[in-house]
């Protein structure tokens, strides 16, 4: 891939947590697995903020849909990531252990 | 207060009101969630802290602000852009609509304006918090309230009281002569000034330093001018009156016919929200000489003889009070300290108690200001409630309008905002015509409202802060009701254009409004028929004496024998029938307040003492007054 990806620490967290989430990703849900899985506690409306910054950038798409009566019969916005996102994960992965490889190849010699 | 199980409306309505709508519903939601979570796990009160805490989060976020601004902003505009067009369509209404306004918002304006001018009375000295006027309460009954102090007086106190951090006297004498001499020791020019003239000490520049009122000395010593005895400092205006456009300092001037002084000092004008109001200040000692028969006289009070005091920080009226006390009954008899009192009073008081007086001779009560806030408060409601009774009773014409928009596919919200720009664009017209009208009322006013134009009132950034509060509260009370009937409306009913007014059960608050507005005008109308009423009686009441072609004037000078000729060759003019020349006037316009205590000429104890108020009268001046007494003995030519 040509293009340079810009995406931020917590950006790159809470986009692996979308493709985690899968079917079932939006905001209380996200802010949850982001606790239990990274041991992070954000306020809801930081994780929306990163959402929104998120689609901007491509990486996720949204729908709304799943109303239910703990959320006062409001829907939620369920957030799905892009091919360009995973994309952009697997390409961030690639690198990073590219780079550790040399790393560990460095310390051994 | 009551915690209900449910999370606070309010930051559900703020969330709809700012937030982009394709974002509310899923904020609110995850927020829902949220709170029921918190709600079991740690109780309703912390919930709700919580769900306040979340929800304000939202409103320091860019994303919250991003489109909506964009939306809002374009709506905004549409909204500007109907509401000239409907103005300009329904142009009568809109010219009866702005017209209410004006009178309402120029009144209120101009109450204003001059409640803020008579509230602003000497708050700019930096000491104000710890200045205050020394005032004599005398009496049986305590019941003479006066401002003069005994001469040795201030002295005193300067030396024995150790947290008195500063002392000032003064002697107001309102009008005098000042005569301009020339380097011969003759008088070149003769000026009797009206009020402004007076005596002080350095210290009163210290006292009061006008701060932030752009004072300054434009020559002389600041620091010592008034210190010698046959000083004078004049201010701009009366500089440049004796003296024209050549250098003042250093020049003599002769005050009052006797006390020939060098001008020390020019400052600036003072400001005219002063009850200090000097134009010529005259060294204390320059009349009071030090060690003169009156400054050992405990006894007697002249009643323009003034102290102002300002104490350490820290100190209270009450502390000082006893203090001064202290003194007083350590130099006085005690029958002298028993029945004379003297206290303090706030120089931030002064303005507002027209027990003692001012020199500007002017108070306002505190009651007074009360009555006239409410008065322009009324007045603004009584506009506001018109334009609602007026816009509610034009709005079925916009019946038909409103249904096309219901149709089109405006919600409840747009058409209120719709309604609310309106209004907001008719107020802000009679927002900017009031302020012209308030300038014209000021200026055309100035003598009934006693209060000098010194300047464009439009520039004053409080008389700016009113018009701002006033256009957004009255926006929103006249604008809300209407706008709410009209976005009622059933676009059906609308389009078919079966309107009357009877069928909106809602106009019965028409009725209550109306009843209200008009009790307001009822009340400010029979008020005005009771100040006219009282008016008439100070101008036709029977005062005892008779004013019918009366002329009064003053004379310059008391020498007997030039009175007796001036009086001669009045007399002698065809068209005069008698003169009489008299101390005071029988009206009591400037009476020089002179008392004299009357007792029998053989009692030696204060008691039964009566004070009177005297003047000196000459033989013809009962007859040409047609002053009737009961019995009297005049005796003596003049």
């Amino acid at each position: 891939m040509g293009l340079r990806i810009y995406l931020g620490e917590l950006e790159e967290l809470v986009l692996l947590l979308v493709a985690l989430l899968n079917k079932d990703a939006y905001g209380v849900s996200i802010a949850d697995a982001l606790k239990r899985e990274a041991e992070r506690e954000l306020s809801i409306s930081a994780i929306h903020a990163v959402l929104h910054r998120l689609e901007e950038k491509g990486f996720v798409k949204s729908r709304m849909g799943g109303a239910s009566a703990e959320r006062g019969g409001r829907r939620k916005r369920i957030f799905s990531i892009t091919t360009y996102g995973r994309n952009a994960l697997e390409e961030l992965r690639d690198t990073r252990l590219h780079i550790w490889g040399l790393i560990a190849k460095l310390s051994s010699s | 207060m009551i915690t209900r199980n449910e999370p606070p409306e309010w930051i559900d309505s703020l969330i709809d009101a700012l937030a982009p709508q394709e974002f509310a519903e899923e904020i609110k939601g995850d927020l829902n969630e949220l709170f029921l979570k918190d709600y079991s796990e740690q109780g309703v009160r912390r919930a709700r802290r919580k769900y306040v805490i979340r929800g304000l989060g939202f409103l320091v976020k860019r994303f919250f602000w991003k489109k909506s601004q964009h939306n809002n902003l374009l709506m905004i505009c549409s909204y500007f852009k109907m509401a000239r067009r409907s103005l300009m369509a329904y142009k009568v209404n809109t010219v009866i609509n702005v017209l209410g306004l004006v009178i309402g918002i120029s009144a209120a304006l101009v109450i204003f304006t001059v409640i803020h001018f008579e509230k602003s009375f000497d708050s700019f000295h930096s000491q104000a918090n710890r200045t205050y006027r020394m005032v004599r309460v005398s009496g049986k009954n305590m019941d003479e309230f006066r401002t003069g102090i005994s001469y040795p007086v201030p002295a005193a106190l300067k030396a024995e009281i150790a947290s008195l951090r500063n002392v000032v006297v003064m002697e107001y004498f309102g009008g005098g002569n000042v005569d301009v001499m020339n380097d011969t020791g003759n008088a070149v020019k003769m000026f009797r000034e009206e009020s402004g003239i007076g005596l002080t000490e350095q210290s009163f520049f210290d006292i009061f330093d006008f701060n932030s009122t752009g004072f300054r000395w434009l020559a002389g010593n600041p620091q010592k001018a008034l210190s010698e005895p046959g000083s004078v400092v004049l201010t701009k205006t009366v500089a440049k009156k004796y003296f024209g456009d050549e250098p003042a300092l250093g020049r003599i001037v002769r005050f009052q016919k006797e006390f020939l002084c060098t001008v020390t000092g020019v400052i600036e004008d003072l400001p005219p929200n002063t009850d200090l109001p000097f134009t010529v200040l005259v060294s204390y000692s320059t009349v009071h000489k030090k060690g003169g028969r009156e400054m050992n006289d405990w006894y007697s009070v002249s009643d323009n003889n003034h102290t102002y005091v300002v104490l350490e920080p820290g100190m209270t009226q009450l502390q000082m009070e006893k203090q001064i006390a202290a003194v007083h009954a350590a130099h006085t008899p005690k029958e002298l300290h028993e029945s004379r009192h003297y206290l303090l009073q706030p120089l931030k008081e002064l303005h507002n108690d027209a027990r003692f007086g001012t020199y500007s001779r002017r108070t306002i009560s505190n009651e007074t200001i009360l009555a006239l806030s409410l008065i322009g408060v009324f007045l603004l409601l009584a506009a506001s409630i018109n334009y609602i009774n007026l816009a509610t009773a034009q709005s079925t014409m916009r019946a038909k309008e409103i249904g096309v928009r219901k149709v089109m596919g405006s919600n409840r919200k747009n058409i209120v905002a719709q309604f609310l720009t309106e209004t907001f664009v008719i107020v802000l017209a009679a927002g900017i015509i009031a302020l012209m009208v308030m300038e014209a009322l000021l200026f055309n006013l100035q003598s009934l409202l006693n209060m000098k134009w010194t300047g464009y009132h439009f520039r004053d950034p409080f008389v700016l802060g009113c018009l701002l509060l006033i256009i957004v509260s009255v926006t929103f009370f006249s604008g809300l009701y209407p706008s709410l009937v009209v976005s009622r409306f059933n676009p059906v009913t609308a389009l078919k254009n079966k309107f009357s007014t009877g069928r909106f059960a809602i106009f019965s608050l028409r009725k209550v409004l109306v009843v209200f507005q008009f009790t307001i005008t009822q009340v400010l109308v029979v008020g005005t028929f009771i100040v006219v009423s009282q008016m008439r009686f100070f101008s036709d009441r029977d005062m005892g004496f008779n004013k019918e072609a009366i002329i009064t004037a003053r004379i310059p000078s008391n020498d007997i024998s030039k009175m007796n000729v001036l009086a001669n060759q009045l007399r002698s003019q065809p068209f005069v029938s008698d003169v009489s020349f008299s101390f005071t006037l029988p009206s009591g316009v400037n009476r020089n307040r002179d008392y004299m205590d009357i007792s029998k000429p053989d009692q030696t104890s204060q008691e039964n003492v009566v004070v009177f108020e005297f003047s000196a009268i000459d033989t013809s001046y009962l007859d040409l007054y047609e002053i009737p007494l009961n019995r009297y003995l005049l005796s003596g030519p003049l």
